[in-house]
């Protein structure tokens, strides 16, 4: 589904990826590890299409399509979803009409006809009560004023209703609580399935508790340093980062 | 043109034109225009004009608009300037001058509509033009008071509920030479009525005119006005418009002035508060491309304790157009316990976009609550890219937010078909500055 190769990308005239390879198959769930700085973000926002950082060098190919040719928008029409690290607000426009927006030009983008805003509000209220969302944030400005927990769960719902087919999670454990952990861990659980793959990036084992990857990377100064499954997140919570700074990586 | 210049053009039609003597003008607009030559049009080193360069204005020669042919217009011609789904009268100033037989529904209404052409009020209306500041404020309203060929009077009587929003259109005819038109509104709303006002300028024909229009508005004890006044002149015309309002004790006040058309535009509005207890709300947008200036101009007197004031103007600037907003608040020494707030916030569009805001702040009682802020800057960025990572595209999401800043201004409009109809010219703006 997913085949990065030799992947280069600077922001402000800096390098930060500096060449990462990483092949995503339908199904999968990959879970992206590494201290603080190293480029996680910067390569979830490399997929989504963020203009700010420049690629250098190396591919993206989704199903064969080079996906650094398409804008944003186009790339969300394809099934990309990224749940930012730090959901930003957008005041006056309400999170419903948002998503509705997001919906039928996603469904548009496809074939499909719009969903009416009756069968809309039905299906959403569906998936908030799984998400647990509270009800008035649906009605509120996107993300204002939410607490940080909210805003992740908020990213989770919009993942929820927009079915991706390659979600890449950033950071979205980070700042909730252990019952909102659950949830929002349900909540990807139950999308998996054999057509969609999930990039989860994190700092906790806790997290892969619930949502059991396939594969673990550890990603140190914009490398790809160390590859494993599962149990490979349990070493690095157990040793830390140092072990592979010193070059065992490799 | 020269001051002098300028002024011995504006004799020229001053004498030139009909002789309103017999309903008690003549000397009215003597005076006028006496303060008219002494002051002059206002010069660039004016405080008050600092950022409104009006030098284009001053080197066309325009004549005084002549009369409407009514004949030659066909009242459905003027559909498109009406806002579907308002059942209240339309009221049609054509050129300055009321056209009777271009309005609709005037009769039966709970209010009275006059000009000075109308015997019975010409006394009344006299005595407001004379006590009105336009008389003197500058040489704008001076040349009005001088120069207007009729004034339009609306004048709701105590303890009446006016159901219907109220439409004015003043019109401009538009002709190969350039014309100055001078609309003159008085509106009086009695003691405990209400009523929603909607004060539109335009024209059938792009072309370059000058409209220099004063509106005299009086709110009495515990009556209301809902105002909304939409400046959508030809793009190439030049609009000067003022506000006098006045309100008594309990009296609320509530404005939305859209500013869209014109080269070059200014609003003026002056709202004195002379009762306690009395509320204005003062909401703006202005929606400037190409090389439009847009200049909004407000003073809130605060004259008597307990009032309170809120004002929020909002702009937002394609291409090379400029916005200038100066917001003034005056709390006089008796004005003790005075609320008043005070916002005005721009998005540039463009790098070649400017705002100049002014803010001022005049307290002379201690017991009070003030505050302003004003801020000028562009589509966020991080947002832009978080709707689009949605699947939004790029222009449409560009639209929401704008839509979601404009909007802010125009929440206030409690009418839903005014609303859509000015959602439907905001819409417009978005889908001519995106392409
Ligand atoms: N706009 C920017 N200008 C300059 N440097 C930047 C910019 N954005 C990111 N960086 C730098 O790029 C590097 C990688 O940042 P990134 O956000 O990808 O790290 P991360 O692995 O997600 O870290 P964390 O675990 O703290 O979220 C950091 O050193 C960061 O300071
Ligand atoms: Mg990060």
């Amino acid at each position: 589904m997913l085949k990065i190769q030799n992947l280069h990308a600077n922001i402000e005239g800096k390098e930060i990826l500096k060449g990462i390879d990483l092949q995503v198959n339908p199904g999968e769930v990959h879970a992206i590890m590494g201290p603080n700085g190293s480029g996680k973000s910067t390569l979830a926002n490399v997929l989504a299409g963020r203009e700010e950082y420049q690629v250098t060098q190396g591919t993206i190919l989704l199903d064969d399509q080079n996906l650094l040719e398409l804008s944003p928008e186009e790339r969300a029409r394809k099934g990309i979803f990224l749940a930012f690290q730090y959901p930003v607000e957008i005041p006056g426009v309400s999170n419903a009409y948002f998503l509705r927006t997001a919906l039928n030009e996603i469904r548009k983008a496809n074939g499909l006809e719009e969903m009416d805003a009756a069968d809309f509000l039905m299906m959403i209220r569906r998936k908030m009560k799984k998400i647990e969302l509270d009800n008035d944030l649906l009605h509120r400005p996107v993300n204002e004023g939410f607490s940080g927990g909210e805003k992740k769960k908020n990213e989770i719902f919009q993942m929820a209703v927009l079915e991706p087919r390659l979600a890449i999670l950033d950071e979205t454990d980070s700042g909730l609580d252990i019952d909102a952990l659950r949830v929002v861990a349900n909540g990807v659980n139950s999308l998996r399935n054999e057509k969609n793959a999930f990039i989860v990036v994190t700092h906790y084992q806790r997290l892969l508790d619930y949502i059991v990857p396939d594969f673990v990377h550890v990603l140190y100064k914009g490398q790809i340093v160390k590859s494993g499954t599962k149990e490979l997140a349990l070493e690095l919570e157990e040793k830390g980062y140092d072990w592979l700074k010193n070059g065992n990586g490799r | 043109m020269d001051t002098k210049n300028i002024i011995e053009h504006f004799s020229n039609l001053y004498a030139g034109q009909i002789d309103s003597g017999k309903i008690g003008l003549a000397a009215i607009r003597d005076e006028a225009f006496a303060r008219f030559s002494a002051l002059g049009f206002p010069k660039p080193k004016d405080e008050e004009w600092r950022f409104t360069d009006i030098s284009p204005l001053l080197d066309i020669p325009f004549t005084q608009a002549s009369d409407v042919d009514e004949s030659g217009i066909l009242a459905q011609s003027l559909d498109s300037f009406w806002i579907p789904d308002v059942d209240g009268p339309k009221i049609v100033v054509a050129n300055g001058v009321l056209s009777k037989g271009l309005s609709q529904r005037l009769n039966n209404l709970p209010f009275k509509i006059s000009s000075v052409y109308d015997a019975k009020q010409a006394k009344v209306i006299a005595e407001f033009v004379k006590n009105s500041p336009a008389a003197d404020s500058n040489g704008f309203t001076a040349l009005n008071t001088s120069l207007m060929r009729d004034a339009l009077f609306l004048d709701v009587p105590a303890n009446t509920n006016v159901r219907e929003p109220v439409q004015i259109l003043f019109l401009s005819s538009g002709s190969e030479k350039p014309q100055a038109i001078f609309p003159r509104l008085i509106v009086r709303i009695g003691r405990n009525s209400r009523m929603t006002l909607i004060e539109s300028y335009a024209s059938r024909h792009e072309s370059i005119y000058f409209v220099n229009g004063v509106s005299d508005i009086h709110i009495e004890e515990n009556a209301s006005l809902h105002h909304v006044r939409l400046q959508a002149d030809s793009a190439s015309a030049f609009h000067i418009g003022h506000s006098f309002v006045e309100q008594k004790q309990d009296s609320r006040y509530q404005s939305c002035s859209i500013s869209i058309g014109s080269r070059i535009s200014r609003h003026h509005i002056s709202a004195i508060l002379d009762g306690s207890g009395a509320e204005t709300r003062l909401d703006g947008l202005y929606l400037g491309k190409g090389e439009q200036l847009l200049d909004n101009h407000t003073l809130i007197d605060h004259k008597a304790a307990h009032c309170q004031s809120h004002e929020l103007y909002r702009g937002v600037l394609a291409d090379k157009a400029r916005g200038v907003f100066s917001g003034k608040i005056l709390v006089e020494r008796n004005a003790q316990k005075t609320d008043a707030i005070q916002n005005n916030n721009g998005l540039l569009l463009s790098e070649e976009a400017r705002i100049d805001s002014k803010p001022q702040l005049e307290i002379y009682a201690d017991d009070v609550r003030c505050t302003h802020g004003a801020t000028v800057g562009q589509l966020d960025d991080e947002a832009l890219f978080y709707l689009k990572s949605r699947g939004i595209g790029h222009n449409t999401a560009k639209g929401i937010l704008i839509y979601a800043f404009a909007e802010e201004a125009l929440k206030n409009i409690e009418s839903k078909p005014i609303r859509t109809y000015v959602d439907g010219i905001l819409n417009r703006f978005f889908r001519e500055v995106n392409t």
